[in-house]
């Protein structure tokens, strides 16, 4: 599903280059659930980041499902991004001014998704999120714990090839933190490809493989299942 | 979608509440200020737009130059032009003359003194105008010599209820009889009026001289072009047709005539002739209001756009979301238009209820009748409402742009939205400030060199004295008969102690002097025009003027008997005139002028008959009999001015039992002569306040923001050591130098534009260092205050606060 070789990506101020990614080369088949792990600065977010087409790396290439992305322009990038992948942050990005069930429906208005359908699928994933009865409660008022299964529950909606996971337990509390590992893996096993950047070992144990980053490479992986 | 927009809308108005009212209540005054202004305008450009043929309707004022003099030009002409137009010229269809007269109209016992508002007008002018009949028609009226016709407020003046159809009305020794009564002037006709008698009944007094004369010249007349006709070639044969009648005078009189056509519509707003008719406006500053207008409109924008830019900052991880979520560019522009326009919206409708509720007292303020005011042409206020839904669309773009260009990865992760474009380094946000610091100082900039030429103009001496001084006016009628009670009042006024002097005029200063005629030295063909003023010979003493050459009147015989010498004295305007370059030389020499042979005895200093905003005109005193004064000053020196008051009142009403007791006091009557620029003075201050308080909030909003954004900032440098004036020196001194550019693009501007205004007063202020300094000093003071408070309370909020909720 995805293969990226030679990977660079730098960042520069006015007088120093920092390179985040260093030639990384790794490749996530569909179906799969891979941790990334390292310490901070090894760059396993920038990598996150350019495989969710949020960023773009400055050298190599990245394909999606056979298809070069790496010079896709922001338009297509929204494009592929809203029909393919949905986000989980540590720090559930939800909009405080929308209700959870507006928070939701939100990439399904994105799409063009018909009113009537919208309310259904929206229904259907706080279902099973169990989060149905919280729907015209604002993220202000929920949990850090049901907030994040909102940010899951959003980023399932449009029923997305590949979710990316970015510390998603890094907020929560070790039994929230459980619910939600719970909550992926389940989307997993339905078929979701889950790519999930963490620094707990005992989240990482969740997926089928560990990469581990160092200075924009990887050092090891390991095979879990 | 919609809705979604909407609601989020609705809540971040909400959440947002301090931002949200800021805008909103800069942007509802600025809208409420721009009607207001837009409105006073459109009733000024309304005038005479209720004629049917306005297009077709123009004036025929004049100009005159005599040899090596200045030119003069005249809002009236003669009485001959109109009849030779339409003889002369096949363009002309209709022409109609209103020739003013002033005096007592009786009815019973009712003497009322119609006071500029007595016409004797051509029957022509109700198929020239429009002029609506409440009763009978322009077919039924003018058909007899003493025809009259009144406005129906004048008829309810007269005859109250009753029926004024074949009433008759007394007036110079004659009955007119009311044939019509027509609906009230409309407030915005530059034509006003109360009775108009036939002119047919004038030409007759005048022995034909009304319908005839090339010289005399205190005629409005005005034509009415056939719908086919070239008004510009018209013009174009004006030259040849004053050639026509007056060519030999103008050779042997050396002078020039010219006759212009001028729009009807351009009477109220542009025309500047001598004796135009009351009342006209100033174009001058109906531009001046305009672009204030737009200012604060302007102004209002930059806020909305300033504040909102700066606050999309705190929005740009709501953009990261959505973005991530699968939003394009222009689904989140959509957004952010969407957003705006309610925004607007709520403050437009704010504006336009201000505007209603304060139309009342604005319209108080600028004296006019709120009805005229009160705007219920829908297309007004279509055009008004596109008008502000455009300028949002426009203010609101530039926010939207620029949050919809936030990058999602910086949104969400460092929620300071992407490098360089929302930044605390925004040069188009500071750009915008500027500009409108720009605009706010050359309102005050405008406002301030306004109010200095009121008062210079109300404070300058004056070269006369004016003060406690009564004049009280005679509107009776002027035969020989009156000489015995005119000397009777004389001497009861003299014996009282309490009033220091009493003098005689035709004239008084504080208005143009009423007539004016051509004066030739002996010898000389070339005429001069100068003003006739008669006095008595107690006149120079008691207004304290000052002759600087030969003597003052004295017992010399007043103009009565054209075979013997008047002695005159004249101004040192009139010296120049006939030019002579001292005073001294003039005195002695013979004039021809008014039929008279007159002698210059003597040269009285200039001094100012009008207002400040008129040159001197040269004039000419003459010694003139009893009974041709209107007017008698009366210089009081009393503690008990009720007492005496009423000492002078009864006296006036036994000696001049015919001619209703009016009196004025005379500094009074001088000052009203700026009761216009008063008005603008106030309008202009009333709007330059509002344009301040609207950039002030803009201003507030924009460093309470910037401060919130700098709290941490503000919090480590406590820490380290800052004081509190490094800190609020810190905040303020950004916005100063903001202050300082806009000056330097502001005080040009406004140089020229209070420069080129200034050009219209005959004595101005001349522009002194202050202009520059205060409005500057005055900006800066009032931003200094509004960033100020932020910046003291970011200054004394405790550091450990803003670090630990970082």
């Amino acid at each position: 599903m995805i293969n990226i070789t030679n990977l660079e990506k730098y960042y520069r101020t006015e007088e120093v280059e920092t390179v985040a990614l260093n030639k990384l080369s790794i490749t996530v088949k569909e179906g799969e659930f891979v941790a990334i792990m390292g310490p901070s600065g090894c760059g396993k977010s920038t990598l996150l980041n350019i495989l969710g087409l949020l960023d773009d790396p400055d050298n190599g290439s990245y394909l999606f499902n056979g298809t070069e992305v790496a010079k896709y322009n922001e338009r297509k990038r929204a494009d592929l991004r809203k029909r393919n992948i949905g986000f989980v942050f540590q720090s559930f990005n939800l909009i405080d001014e929308l209700t959870v069930f507006e928070n939701v429906e939100l990439p399904l208005i994105y799409t063009g998704i018909k009113g009537p359908e919208r309310k259904k699928r929206v229904e259907d994933v706080l279902d099973k999120m169990q989060i149905m009865h919280r729907r015209n409660h604002f993220p202000q008022q929920l949990s850090g714990g049901q907030q994040q299964r909102v940010a899951v529950a959003r980023a399932v909606v449009n029923n997305p090839k590949l979710i990316l996971a970015d510390e998603p337990t890094g907020n929560l509390d070790s039994s929230n933190g459980n619910e939600v590992m719970q909550l992926l893996t389940d989307l997993n096993e339905q078929g979701t490809t889950i790519i999930m950047v963490t620094h707990s070992e005992h989240d990482a144990k969740y997926s089928h493989r560990i990469i581990r980053m160092l200075d924009g490479q990887t050092v090891t992986e390991n095979i879990l299942v | 979608m919609f809705t979604n927009y909407f609601k989020t809308a609705w809540r971040n108005l909400w959440k947002n509440r301090t931002f949200s009212l800021i805008n909103i209540f800069g942007l509802s005054i600025g809208v409420a200020a721009f009607l207001m202004i837009i409105n006073y305008l459109r009733f000024e450009y309304s005038y005479d737009d209720a004629h049917l043929k306005k297009d077709r309707i123009f004036r025929v004022p004049m100009m005159l130059k005599e040899n090596g003099g200045k030119e003069q030009t005249f809002a009236f002409t003669y009485p001959a032009v109109a009849p030779s137009m339409i003889r002369d010229f096949p363009e002309v269809e209709e022409a109609a003359r209103f020739r003013r007269v002033g005096g007592i109209v009786t009815y019973g016992d009712q003497k009322i003194v119609e006071a500029g508002s007595l016409f004797y007008a051509d029957a022509s002018m109700f198929n020239i105008f429009s002029f609506r009949f409440a009763k009978g028609n322009s077919a039924s009226v003018f058909k007899e010599l003493n025809d009259a016709v009144i406005t129906e407020e004048t008829a309810k003046k007269y005859f109250g209820i009753a029926d004024p159809i074949g009433k008759a009305l007394h007036y110079n020794g004659e009955d007119y009889i009311v044939k019509g009564v027509l609906e009230n002037v409309p407030a915005n006709s530059h034509i006003r009026f109360n009775i108009l008698l036939n002119y047919e009944k004038y030409i007759q007094l005048t022995e034909g001289s009304a319908n005839t004369s090339w010289g005399w010249s205190d005629f409005y007349t005005y034509v009415l072009l056939r719908p086919d006709a070239d008004a510009n070639a018209l013009k174009a044969k004006l030259p040849a047709f004053a050639e026509r009648y007056m060519g030999d005078d103008m050779k042997k009189g050396n002078y020039e005539n010219s006759f212009f056509l001028q729009p009807l519509k351009d009477i109220h707003t542009r025309s500047r002739y001598d004796y135009e008719m009351a009342g006209n406006g100033d174009l001058g500053y109906l531009r001046y209001l305009g672009i204030a207008a737009l200012f604060i409109l302007f102004i209002a924008w930059i806020n909305y756009v300033n504040l909102s830019t700066a606050h999309s900052l705190d929005r740009s991880k709501e953009v990261g979301i959505r973005k991530v979520a699968g939003a394009g560019k222009f689904q989140l522009i959509r957004q952010f238009l969407t957003e705006s326009l309610l925004l607007n919206i709520i403050a437009i409708a704010i504006g336009i209820l201000i505007f209603r509720f304060t139309l009342s007292p604005f319209s108080n303020l600028v004296e006019k009748d709120i009805i005229y005011l009160n705007i219920t042409d829908w297309r007004f206020w279509l055009f008004m409402i596109i008008l502000f839904l455009l300028g949002s669309l426009l203010a609101a773009f530039y926010p939207a742009f620029v949050l919809s260009s936030f990058q999602p990865i910086y949104s969400i992760k460092n929620a300071k939205g992407s490098p360089g474009l929302a930044g605390g380094k925004n040069v188009f946000r500071k750009s915008l400030v500027v500009l409108q610091f720009t605009a706010a100082i050359v309102l005050i900039a405008g406002a301030i060199g306004f109010y200095e030429q009121l008062h210079y103009m109300q404070t300058r001496d004056l070269g006369v004295n004016i003060d406690q001084t009564l004049v009280l006016q005679q509107s009776g009628r002027q035969d020989s008969s009156i000489v015995p009670a005119f000397t009777s009042f004389i001497n009861e006024m003299e014996a009282n102690p309490a009033i220091q002097s009493v003098t005689a005029s035709t004239s008084v200063p504080g208005s143009e002097v009423g007539g004016s005629s051509n004066y030739s030295l002996r010898n000389s063909s070339v005429d001069r025009r100068c003003r006739n003023l008669g006095i008595d010979n107690k006149f120079i003493d008691a207004y304290g003027l000052t002759i600087v050459a030969g003597r003052n009147i004295t017992n010399d015989k007043p103009a009565v008997d054209t075979n013997v010498v008047l002695n005159i004295l004249v101004n040192e305007t009139a010296v120049k005139v006939f030019g002579f370059a001292e005073p001294a030389s003039i005195v002695g020499q013979e004039i021809d002028g008014s039929g008279f042979h007159c002698k210059v005895i003597g040269v009285v200093k200039d001094y100012h008959q009008e207002s400040l905003q008129y040159s001197f005109d040269p004039i000419v005193f003459y010694p003139e009999e009893e009974r041709n004064f209107g007017n008698i000053s009366l210089k009081l020196n009393t503690n008990d001015l009720p007492l005496l008051m009423d000492f002078i009142k009864n006296k006036w009403t036994t000696i001049f039992p015919a001619s209703p007791y009016r009196f004025f006091f005379l500094n009074e009557r001088f000052d009203a002569q700026y009761k216009n620029d008063k008005l603008f003075a106030t309008v202009l201050w009333l709007f330059t306040i509002i344009a301040l308080v609207i950039a002030c909030l803009g201003l507030f909003g924009l460093s309470l923001f910037t401060i919130s954004k700098r709290s941490k900032e503000i919090s480590i440098r406590k820490v380290l050591g800052a004081s509190l004036v490094q800190i609020t020196s810190l905040i303020t001194k950004d916005y100063l130098k903001l202050v300082i550019i806009a000056s330097f693009l502001a005080l040009p501007l406004a140089f020229i534009l209070v420069n080129n205004w200034l050009e219209d007063y005959a004595f101005h202020v001349s522009i002194g260092i202050w202009f520059f300094f205060l409005p500057v000093i005055i900006i800066m003071v009032i931003s200094l205050f509004t960033v100020l408070y932020q910046s003291l309370k970011a200054a004394l909020a405790n550091p450990v606060k803003n670090l630990r909720t970082e």
